[in-house]
């Protein structure tokens, strides 16, 4: 388990992305600490070799790095700004590498699509919450964001893997991607009603944020 | 994962907004630009479901790639001078000035910070890279005496072993080499005629990818002053979406020189190479404005 910002509520002083910008050395290094973990799984699901991967992750921090000062902790927390990132440059990759002859996979659990992912004894308590969030979604709808967001795969890929038609894949996508928004959404400002906090501001995650 | 058959779905269609807004996220489409963009709220939930993932499946990531991340990490701060990983820039004047001095090498655009390509956009920058490369007659180079080695610990020029390396390589499998090409300052490659533009900067570069080992070796290449600008090395891979920082060298005279090449980060499909001039200590993303020679690697 990485150690990220999702699970506890950090204040502003503890992100990195600002001490980056600002040309702290060290802080570039707990970068590497702090999410190396997460980017790594991402890239490791993304991708069809440990080679890609690792290039993938290198991609990912230098943009990160480069990135950092437009970091905004009103917008997303730092956690989720780094996993946009790497999502980002992980698809970017992804339509490289559908231009390219395929190559073996490697990781024999690229694509695992009955493996549960989501194991509650495995996650915080905030996290635990997240995830039940998720689970509020259909099955099938869980089923193609899963291997849509994690795995990486594209609405005909997961067609393929599954059977589903692509028009049914693209459904529970684009509706499970809207109930999940709103549903965290909902969530967070239920929390941030509870506490004074700004309602104009929902917070999907304690530590992250998003303008309603 | 427990089954939430009898979770009602949503019974609405998104709007064509949402649709493209969700499948932007899901990266079915590509986005508008290819420059920086805010994130929208879908964008964030994936990301945010991403994390939850992650955090459930979650890998050490390998030691050996720590340490090249944190090697390359000290090259993003040692190459910068205001010790930020911001991309730098040059005076106009003072380009200008370089260019009318020089009447030298113009490079066409590496993507900045700001404006970085994503997906086929970076394809497109190598591209233009080789296109600009491959329409330009590559010039016999003759040797020429080394140059001595400059004093600011960055630059390896021409010694014996420095040679007895290169010809190893050379000789080494899967090892490709080609020739440097130079083109005016202002001119877009594709316009030149190699026979009445050509630069009378020339030279070979040699890389082997599993090794990831390589230099470069130049003729004539303008002498800088390391106190005003230096030249950086650029590989353009085609597994990454910016150049990668290849180092930072000065030319100390005039002749033949040897630079290793110094990726900062494993530098794999190679489609070319650049140099271009920078503030000293070089850039962590060029400007791209400025002058360069360019190699065009042999695609196997």
């Amino acid at each position: 388990m990485f150690g990220v910002t999702t699970t506890t509520e950090k204040p502003p002083s503890d992100c990195l992305l600002p001490l980056i910008a600002s040309g702290d050395r060290k802080a570039v290094q707990a970068c590497i600490d702090r999410y190396g973990g997460l980017v790594w799984s991402l890239a490791r699901k993304f991708t069809r070799t440990e080679s890609d991967a690792e290039d993938a992750t290198q991609d990912i921090f230098l943009d990160v790095w480069k990135s950092a000062s437009r970091f905004n902790p009103d917008v997303a927390s730092e956690t989720t700004f780094v996993a946009m990132i790497a999502r980002r440059r992980l698809i970017d990759r992804r339509r490289r590498e559908s231009r390219r002859p395929q190559r073996e996979a490697m990781f024999e659990d690229t694509v695992s699509d009955d493996q549960p992912d989501l194991d509650p004894s495995e996650l915080s308590d905030e996290a635990q919450f997240a995830a039940r969030e998720l689970e509020n979604l259909s099955t099938d709808q869980q089923r193609v964001l899963r291997l849509s967001i994690f795995h990486g795969l594209t609405h005909e890929g997961i067609s393929e893997a599954t059977g589903m038609p692509l028009g049914t894949v693209k459904t529970h996508a684009r509706r499970g991607l809207i109930k999940l928004r709103d549903l965290l959404a909902s969530r967070q400002a239920t929390s941030a009603g509870g506490s004074g906090g700004n309602p104009g501001k929902v917070r999907f995650f304690p530590g992250s944020e998003v303008l309603s | 994962m427990s089954d939430n058959s009898n979770t009602h779905d949503y019974d609405f269609d998104p709007t064509g907004e949402q649709s493209l807004l969700i499948d932007r996220a899901l990266g079915e489409i590509e986005p508008d630009s290819d420059g920086w963009r805010e994130p929208d709220e879908f964008e964030l939930a994936a990301a945010e479901a991403a994390v939850l993932y992650a955090q459930a499946q979650s890998a050490p990531m390998p030691e050996a790639l720590r340490g090249k991340l944190t090697a390359a990490a000290q090259g993003v701060w040692n190459r910068s001078a205001d010790s930020r990983p911001v991309a730098g820039s040059i005076n106009p004047e003072s380009q200008a000035r370089r260019a009318r001095e020089a009447g030298e090498l113009k490079m066409p655009p590496l993507p900045s910070s700001g404006n970085a390509p994503t997906g086929s956009s970076a394809v497109l920058s190598a591209a233009g890279w080789l296109a600009a490369a491959a329409a330009i007659a590559i010039a016999t180079v003759g040797w020429m005496r080394p140059t001595e080695p400059t004093n600011d610990g960055e630059v390896v020029v021409a010694t014996q072993s420095v040679e007895e390396r290169l010809a190893s390589l050379e000789s080494a499998p899967d090892t490709v080499s080609g020739d440097w090409i130079a083109w005016p300052a202002g001119t877009l490659a594709p316009d030149i005629d190699p026979r009445e533009g050509a630069l009378d900067v020339k030279g070979k570069f040699v890389w082997n990818e599993p090794r990831q080992e390589g230099y470069m070796v130049f003729e004539n290449m303008p002498v800088n002053d390391p106190k005003l600008e230096q030249y950086q090395l650029w590989l353009v891979s085609a597994d990454h979406e910016h150049p990668i920082d290849g180092g930072v060298f000065n030319i100390a005279s005039s002749g033949r020189v040897i630079v290793p090449i110094d990726a900062k980060i494993r530098a794999s499909n190679l489609a070319a190479l650049g140099v271009t001039i920078e503030k000293p200590g070089g850039v962590v993303v060029s400007d791209r404005t400025d002058r360069m020679v360019a190699g065009l690697v042999p695609q196997g």
